[in-house]
C-alpha cells in the first residue's frame, strides 16, 4: 500500500464499505495520485508532492450522503432465507433438550415459525423473479444502532436467565454454603439444558446483524454473484 | 443462494428425523424405564438403597427429610401423614388405610424394610410407629439392633451389606413373620 492509499484508508476509517464509499475512495485516490504526479512533473520531489497532495484532502465529511438505498426484493429474499436457516438450526439445538423436559414449547414453536418462513420465502422468491428492481433507502448509522441495541438487550436477557437458573438450582446451596449435589447424568442434563436454552435466542440479534449486512450487500447499483 | 437452500433442506430433514427419534423412540423408552424403576421402589425386595441414602440425617426433628425418606420407601403408594415427637425421639407415620385392604406379605416386608431404613438413616430416632386405621406397629431402635446384631447405621454403608443382610432375607415368609414378632409391638388402633 503506497502512502496515498494509506492516507485514503485513514480518511475512510469507520465508514461502512458501501458502494458509495468504495466509489468515493477510488475517486479520491485517483485525484490525489494525479495531483502528486502533476507536482512531480513540475519538479517537486515525490515525497513532498505526496505530502502536498495529502494536505489537499484532510477530511471526507460532507462528501458522503447519510442515506443509502438497497434492492428490496433481493434483500427480502436473502433475509427470509437467513431467518429460515437460523430458525432450523435453533430448532435442532432444542430437540435434545426435550429429553430433559426443557424448552419443550420452544422446540414446537420453532418448526412452526420455520414452516411459515419457508412458505413466505417461496412466495417472495417467486414474486421477485419477475419484478423490476425496487429500492428503498436506509440510514446506516440508525441500522448499526438498532443492531447494537439488539445485542445489548439480548446480552441482558441471557445474563438474567443465567442468574435465574443459578438461583433456582443452586440458590439454597450457595446461601447455606453446601456443595452442589447432582445425583446423576440426568440431573446434569437438566441443569445443562436449563443453562443452554436461552442461548438459542441468539438468533434474534444475529438477524439484526444479518439485516445490516444484507442491506449493504444488496445496495442499489452493486453486483453480487452467489 | 442454492447452496443455502440445500443446507436448509438438509437441516429440515435432519430436524424432522431427530425430532421423530426423540419423540417416538428415546422418550418412550425412558418413560418405560422410569415406570420399571418406580415399580421396583415400591417393593422391599427390589427397592434401591441409593435412592434413600441422601436422606441420612443426624436429627429426627428434620421433618422434611424424614417425610421425603418415607415417601421414597415401599408403602409410598398408601396416602400417609406424619407426626413427630422430638421429646421422646419418636416418629408416627399415619397411613390412611386398613391393613386388611393391603397385601399382608407385602405389608409386613415393607414394615421391616421401612423401620430398618428409618433407624439406619436417622441417627437419633428411638422409636417409629406405623399407624394404620385398624392397627399400630411400634418399632424401637434397641430391638432392631438386637435383630441384626449390629448398629443400623452400618447397614447403609454399601448395597453389598444392605442387600444380603436386609433385603434378600425378606423373600422368606417365615423370616418376615419372625421379624414382625421380634421387631414390632402390634396393637389395635
Amino acid at each position: 500500500m503506497n502512502p496515498l492509499q494509506k492516507h485514503v484508508e485513514k480518511l475512510f476509517a469507520g465508514y461502512p464499505p458501501t458502494r458509495q464509499v468504495r466509489e468515493l475512495k477510488a475517486e479520491i485516490l485517483s485525484n490525489l495520485e494525479a495531483k502528486a504526479a502533476d507536482l512531480t512533473a513540475e519538479g517537486m520531489e515525490y515525497a513532498q508532492a505526496v505530502e502536498a497532495a495529502k494536505a489537499n484532502m484532510t477530511s471526507v465529511e460532507g462528501l458522503l450522503e447519510e442515506q443509502a438505498s438497497y434492492d428490496i426484493s433481493k434483500y427480502r429474499t436473502a433475509m427470509l432465507q437467513t431467518a429460515l436457516l437460523y430458525c432450523l438450526i435453533a430448532w435442532i439445538i432444542t430437540i435434545p433438550m426435550r429429553l430433559f423436559r426443557v424448552a419443550e414449547n420452544l422446540s414446537l414453536l420453532l418448526p412452526l415459525i420455520a414452516l411459515v418462513l419457508g412458505l413466505i420465502y417461496l412466495i417472495v422468491r417467486g414474486a421477485a423473479a419477475g419484478d423490476a428492481m425496487k429500492t428503498s433507502s436506509f440510514n446506516h448509522a440508525a441500522a448499526v444502532l438498532s443492531r447494537n441495541l439488539a445485542w445489548i438487550i439480548w446480552g441482558l436477557f441471557f445474563l438474567t436467565m443465567t442468574m435465574y437458573t443459578t438461583v433456582l438450582h443452586m440458590g439454597s446451596n450457595i446461601w447455606f454454603g453446601r456443595p452442589l449435589h447432582l445425583s446423576g447424568p440426568y440431573q446434569f442434563g437438566v441443569l445443562a439444558a436449563n443453562y443452554a436454552w436461552p442461548l438459542v435466542t441468539i438468533i434474534i440479534p444475529l438477524l439484526f446483524s444479518a439485516s445490516l449486512r444484507l442491506k449493504i450487500k444488496y445496495e442499489a447499483g452493486s453486483r453480487h454473484v452467489d | 443462494m442454492w447452496t443455502k437452500n440445500k443446507t436448509i433442506l438438509l437441516l429440515a430433514a435432519a430436524g424432522i428425523l431427530l425430532f421423530a427419534a426423540v419423540q417416538n423412540v428415546v422418550l418412550p423408552q425412558w418413560d418405560r424405564n422410569a415406570e420399571i424403576y418406580a415399580a421396583e421402589q415400591q417393593s422391599p425386595l427390589t427397592h434401591h438403597l441409593e435412592s434413600i441414602t441422601k436422606y441420612h440425617n443426624k436429627y429426627m426433628g428434620n421433618a422434611s427429610n424424614i417425610s421425603n425418606l418415607m415417601h421414597s420407601l415401599p408403602l409410598n403408594e398408601v396416602r400417609s401423614t406424619m407426626q413427630l415427637y422430638p421429646d421422646s425421639l419418636t416418629a408416627d407415620i399415619l397411613y390412611h388405610a386398613d391393613t386388611a385392604d393391603l397385601d399382608s406379605a407385602k405389608l409386613e416386608r415393607s414394615l421391616i424394610y421401612n423401620a430398618t431404613a428409618a433407624f439406619a438413616l436417622i441417627d437419633n430416632l428411638k422409636q417409629i410407629r406405623f399407624k394404620f386405621d385398624d392397627r399400630v406397629y411400634i418399632a424401637e431402635r434397641s430391638r432392631l439392633e438386637a435383630w441384626y446384631g449390629k448398629k443400623p447405621s452400618s447397614l447403609t454403608d454399601s448395597p453389598k451389606i444392605w442387600i444380603p443382610v436386609v433385603q434378600d432375607p425378606l423373600a422368606d415368609l417365615s423370616y418376615v413373620q419372625k421379624g414382625i414378632a421380634s421387631l414390632f409391638t402390634v396393637t389395635d388402633a
